[in-house]
This record gives structure tokens, C-alpha cells and sequence, in this order.
């Protein structure tokens, strides 16, 4: 936990130290005052009583006391502002870790699980950074250097003060063994309730039109009581060693008064003495009463930066400073086979094929059969198993990945758009595009029209994923995008899909802009729009069982040409009255 | 005050339940007390002229009885408090996540999700 801790907090190193230290400092000067009240009680309990004395003592009690907290707090400054940094350091680390890491970790998974981390884990490291640790350091040192004075004064009634603590401790520390497992339970369990909240909200549309109440809907519930039952079980099973470590750490008097009274009795122990460990005894088995939440805290928060930690060690796709920079823009597939991570199982093998430059490629075939893994293993999601993709003469692994990016246009069907103004969305192809490049991007990708109906024009904002816009137009934004992009290769996966037919024709000619003169690869589910490509390859169980040209492949009467049936005869289709 | 009323009309049907155990607390507020009285009177004791020994081990006694008794109290209560608490939270996340199913879809494009 140190170890990661120094790791952690990487610059801020030293002040984050420097505060342990002003906390140590502090609780060394907090045993001053017992110390002082035991110099009174003799003062006032010897036979001549040295009035100056008294005052002086007293007096200073209150310096030592201002002293203390002003180290105290120059400490809590200092962990507070080594937090916010490291804090800081480690969500801008997150955010670069995350733009490095291959697109298809996003994919496997959910936002919430992410989110929880970026979000909920990190805030945990401030708590932990900014109080926990030099209140935990305090509730250590403090017992730790009042045991050593109790021990200086009286070792027979040191131990009486302390037995019962040390009974209390070992209960505890039985008990923590098994407090990892409900900590990482717990977490698990909060991360889920997340997921499920994210997924819940945005969802709310689809949850509003199937009339999914909050009772019927099953994985929220679930979840939710998941939650709940994992917290109530730890509740149950901490509950009764807690007790029992509570008994005996504020107990210390069942044991001090006895041991102290025989030991008057037998003249071995002072009054005075005797009153300061009946003074200090309790106090000083409170001051462990905070060990028990520290050490909870300590776990859940070990467990938050091990979370952390995983992300920002989450292994990113080998990635050059320097590196090659392809002549020519054709894509070409060798032998390529490829697996998901910890999956050994194939899901494409021996891909082979060659899309020359400024030419159309489509991929089609049924669903889940590996179109969108192939088009989307151009722009580096995953790395292949075997064999290779070459962009030119150049393996995509040789490039820079940002320089792979640049070359490549992507546009989904399942579209992001950011909670800004429509003019700031599309220019996200090219950050330094002129307005007037944007507006062309705009009018080429059949949006200036709708754009221009809108009150604020460009400058309306989508709302969040772009809300107040329709599925087309907001395709027709992601097209604008790509268009200002210009990169020389465009994949398109399934763009038009579940989009109306005056969309779609918008939409259609949109792309037709957009793939002019480039490399395009298209993953297309309407089959009448690529009958026009130079090449189609199609695609059955991770496998290109037949290529050629629209009228070749029909002709040959295999599975594209069942396809073609099914699809002219679903465009046939009507509702009799 | 106002912070009570909150978490009372929150409770809802369990708010009676809610009321029991604060009340509890409050009266716990008071027991934890009577070992600082007993520790009073001990230190009276040896202060006195004539010390009893035989009466500072009665009311250590009497302290070990009042310890066991408020760990039993506290245990008892600490448990229903945090049941309540995890059921609570469960019910209220459970009536926001219908009340959300009410509201118009115009409430969430004005909204970011987080």
C-alpha cells in the first residue's frame, strides 16, 4: 500500500511526506498536556505548594496545546494540497491513459465501470490522501507515544491501562483477515449500482416507451438489492466484533481502579499517580476507538487504488514516437486471424484481401458473422492474432498510432455527439478548421438546411448526445465531421442503418461526398447501395466465402445472391388493407 | 430541525421505525454518562479522609455492569440503524428510479446524464 502510495503520488512525493512527518510532530506534542497534568497533580498534592509554579505549568498548557494544532494544521494544509495535485495528476494520467488505450477496451467495458473509477475511486484517494492518512498517522502515534509515557510513569499500571487493548486489537486483527473479501464484494457491488444508474438514465426512453416501471425493471432491482444485501451482510458480520473490540477498549477502568486500588493499598502506587491513570485510562482507550474506522478505511481505500491503478496500467497497444508514414493509401488483409483478449477461440481466420486505393470495398453478410471486427481492425481496436494489415507498403503496427488515426475516417452507426454547439461537433474533425471550412463540410454533408432552421444556427447546442436533434441529422453531422477530417481512407460501418427513407437519401448523398477519391471500406446492411462498388467480400462465420462484383456474385448463386433475393423481396414488401 | 423532518418524510412508510431508533441514541446520549458519574465517586472516595477500598471495588462493579450493559445497547442498536439505513437507501433509489420513468423525456435533453 506505501509502495503504491509513493508511486502514486509521484511529484508530490515530498509534501505529501512532509505532512506525515508535521502529523507525527503533532501527536508527539499531544502527550505533553498528560504529562503537565501530572506535574500539577504533584504540585497540588506535595506539602508546600509552589504557587509559581502551579501558574507557570498551567500557563503553558494552553501554549503547547496552540503549538500542536498549528503543526496540525500546516500538516492537513499540506496533505490537502499534495492531494488536490496528485488528484489532479492522476485524472489528466487517466484521461491520456484512456486515449492510448486500443478502442476496443471501451468496448469490453461498460461506462459505468469507468466512470466509477475516473469518478468515485479517485474521490476515495482524496479522503485517503487529504485526511485519512494523517488522521491515520495521529491515531497511531497518538496511543503509541501516550503508551510509552503511561509506561515511563507506572509499568504495573501501564499494563492495566493497556491489557484490555491489546485484547481488543487482537480481535480486530482476526476479524480483518476476512474484511478483503467484503471490501472488494462491497466495491464490486457499488460499481454495478453505477453501471446500472448510467445504463438506467440513458435508457430511460426505451424503459418510458416498453413501460418498464422501476418495479419491473429487473436488473436495476437486482442490482440494487445486490447492493443492499452485500452491505447489510457486512453490517451483520461486522457488528459483533466491533462490539466486542469496543467493550474492552473503553473499558480500561475495569481493570485500572482494581489494579490501582491494590497497589495503594500496598503502597506501591501514589494518589497522584493513581488519579492521572484514572484520568488518562479512558482516554487513552478511546483514542483507539478510531483504529477500527481507520482500518476499514484503509482496506476500501487499498482496494479503490488497486481500481485506479489498473486503469492506468491497463495495457495500451504498442505505439511508436517516430515512425513510418505510408506512400500510398490501399488497405490490404494477409492471413489475418484474430481472438478477443483471453478468448482463445477465433473469430476470423485467414482473412485475405486487397482494396486498392480510391477504391470501394463493401463487406456484407449475416449478423455476427465479423464484418464491423474486420473494418474495425484497420484503425488498430484490437491487434491481430496472425498475419498482417497494411496500409500501402506499411504494417498499421509501424505507424504512430495518431498518424494511423489521421489517415482514417470513421462513421458508426451508433453516434456521439458531444453536449456542445454544432459548429464545435464538426470541427472535432479538424480542430483548427476555419468557419468557413466547417460550413463547407456542413453544406457537403446535406446539414446546412436543418443547420440553418435551428435558432442559434451553428451555434446550437445538441444537448447531451445530441438530444434535440433526429437520428439523421445527427448522422449527417458525424458525416460533416468525417468530411472535414479528409483522411484519405474512410471506413463506414453500417451508416444507414434504422434510418428513415428521406434520411436515408440525405444520408446517401452525404457519403457519396464523403467517399469520393478515397479508400473506402463499407459495412452495409441495405444491399441497393453498394451495388455500384468495385469489390464486395462476403463474410460467413469469421470466414470471406465469396468476392467479386455485384452482378458476378449474383450470378454465382451462393450466399450473397440468397442475400439479394431476401433483400429485393423485403423492398417488395407492403401491408394489404 | 428541518434536517429531522427531511429525513422523516424520506422515510416513509418506516418513519416511526426512523423515530424509534433516534430516540434510542438520544437516551444512549444520557447512559453513556453514568461511567463518568461512577469514576466521579470513585475519585471522591480515595479523596476522602477515610478511604473505603471495599466501596471502590462495589462501584467498579457497578461500572463493569453499566459497560456490559451499553456495548449490549449499543451492538442492538447499531445494527438496526444501519439496516434501516441500507433499506432506506434501497427504497428511496428505487422510488427516484420510478419517479424518473414519469418524468418527460424533455427533463433529460435539458440535463447532462451526470
Amino acid at each position: 500500500m506505501l509502495r503504491d502510495l509513493i508511486r502514486l503520488a509521484g511529484k508530490r512525493k515530498a509534501k505529501l511526506i512532509s505532512s506525515c512527518f508535521l502529523s507525527i510532530i503533532s501527536s508527539g506534542l499531544s502527550v505533553i498536556p498528560f504529562l503537565l497534568i501530572y506535574q500539577l497533580l504533584l504540585l497540588l498534592f506535595s506539602s508546600n505548594t509552589n504557587q509559581e509554579n502551579t501558574w507557570f505549568l498551567v500557563a503553558l498548557l494552553p501554549f503547547v496545546y496552540t503549538i500542536m494544532y498549528i503543526v496540525l494544521i500546516y500538516a492537513y494544509d499540506l496533505s490537502h494540497r499534495a492531494a488536490y495535485e496528485i488528484l489532479y495528476d492522476v485524472r489528466i494520467e487517466l484521461g491520456q491513459r484512456m486515449t492510448k488505450l486500443p478502442l476496443g477496451y471501451f468496448n469490453e467495458k461498460n461506462t459505468g465501470e469507468t466512470e466509477t473509477i475516473m469518478n468515485e475511486n479517485v474521490e476515495r484517494l482524496e479522503f485517503f490522501l487529504a485526511h485519512h492518512l494523517p488522521e491515520t498517522i495521529t491515531t497511531i502515534f497518538v496511543p503509541g507515544f501516550l503508551a510509552a509515557l503511561l509506561f515511563a510513569l507506572d509499568w504495573w499500571m501501564a499494563m492495566a491501562s493497556t491489557s484490555l487493548i491489546i485484547i481488543a486489537l487482537v480481535i480486530i486483527l482476526l476479524n480483518a483477515r476476512k474484511w478483503q473479501g467484503m471490501v472488494d464484494k462491497f466495491l464490486t457491488a457499488q460499481s454495478r449500482v453505477n453501471s446500472t444508474i448510467v445504463e438506467y438514465t440513458q435508457g430511460i426512453a426505451a424503459i418510458k416507451a416498453f413501460n418498464q416501471t422501476a418495479e419491473s425493471f429487473g436488473k436495476y432491482r437486482k442490482n440494487m438489492a445486490m447492493w443492499r444485501n452485500t452491505l447489510v451482510k457486512w453490517s451483520k458480520e461486522t457488528a459483533l466484533p466491533f462490539t466486542l473490540y469496543q467493550a474492552f477498549i473503553t473499558s480500561p477502568l475495569v481493570v485500572i481502579i482494581p489494579v490501582g486500588v491494590w497497589l495503594y493499598r500496598h503502597e506501591t502506587l501514589t494518589l497522584e499517580m493513581f488519579l492521572l491513570f484514572l484520568l488518562v485510562g479512558p482516554i487513552f482507550g478511546n483514542l483507539f476507538m478510531r483504529i477500527y474506522q481507520f482500518l476499514r478505511y484503509w482496506l476500501e481505500e487499498k482496494e479503490c487504488m488497486d481500481r485506479v491503478n489498473k486503469l492506468r496500467y491497463a495495457k495500451v497497444l504498442p505505439d511508436y514516437e517516430e515512425g513510418r508514414s505510408p506512400s500510398r493509401f490501399d488497405i490490404t488483409f494477409r492471413d489475418v486471424s484474430f481472438s478477443y483478449d483471453g478468448d482463445e477461440k477465433n473469430v476470423l481466420h485467414g482473412i485475405n484481401f486487397h482494396v486498392p486505393q480510391g477504391t470501394m470495398c463493401a463487406l456484407v453478410g449475416p449478423s455476427g458473422t465479423g464484418k464491423t471486427t474486420i473494418a474495425r481492425l484497420v484503425p488498430r481496436f484490437w491487434d491481430v492474432k496472425n498475419g498482417e494489415i497494411l496500409i500501402g507498403e506499411c504494417n498499421i503496427k509501424d505507424f504512430p498510432l495518431e498518424r494511423l488515426l489521421s489517415c482514417i475516417s470513421l462513421v458508426f452507426q451508433e453516434i456521439y455527439l458531444f453536449n456542445d454547439t454544432i459548429l464545435k461537433n464538426i470541427r472535432l474533425g479538424k480542430p483548427e478548421a476555419t468557419e468557413e471550412e466547417v460550413k463547407a463540410a456542413a453544406c457537403a454533408a446535406r446539414c446546412d438546411e436543418f443547420i440553418e432552421k435551428l435558432p442559434d444556427g451553428y451555434n446550437t447546442l445538441v444537448g447531451e448526445r445530441g438530444l434535440g436533434l433526429s437520428a439523421g441529422e445527427k448522422q449527417r453531422i458525424c458525416i460533416a465531421r468525417a468530411l472535414l477530417k479528409d483522411a484519405p481512407i474512410v471506413i463506414l460501418d453500417e451508416a444507414t442503418a434504422f434510418i428513415d427513407p428521406e434520411n436515408e437519401k440525405l444520408i446517401q448523398e452525404a457519403v457519396n461526398n464523403l467517399v469520393k477519391d478515397r479508400t473506402v471500406l463499407v459495412i452495409a446492411h441495405m444491399l441497393s447501395t453498394i451495388t455500384n462498388v468495385d469489390q464486395i467480400l462476403v463474410v460467413e462465420k469469421g470466414r470471406i466465402v465469396e468476392r467479386g462484383k455485384h452482378k458476378e456474385l449474383v450470378k454465382e448463386g451462393g450466399l450473397f445472391s440468397r442475400m439479394w433475393e431476401a433483400h429485393i423481396s423485403a423492398l417488395g414488401w407492403g401491408i394489404r388493407s | 430541525m428541518g434536517m429531522f423532518r427531511e429525513s422523516f418524510f424520506l422515510a416513509g412508510n418506516n418513519k416511526n421505525r426512523l423515530k424509534f431508533i433516534f430516540s434510542l441514541m438520544a437516551l444512549r446520549g444520557i447512559v453513556k454518562i453514568l461511567p463518568l458519574l461512577i469514576l466521579y465517586l470513585v475519585v471522591l472516595e480515595l479523596l476522602s479522609a477515610r478511604v473505603d477500598l471495599g466501596k471502590i471495588l462495589v462501584l467498579t462493579a457497578i461500572l463493569a455492569t453499566a459497560f456490559f450493559v451499553i456495548n449490549i445497547w449499543d451492538h442492538y442498536l447499531a445494527l438496526s440503524a444501519m439496516k434501516l439505513g441500507h433499506k432506506l437507501s434501497y427504497d428511496i433509489r428505487i422510488s427516484l428510479s420510478d419517479k424518473l420513468r414519469k418524468l418527460s423525456l424533455g427533463f433529460f435533453s435539458r440535463r447532462p446524464t451526470g
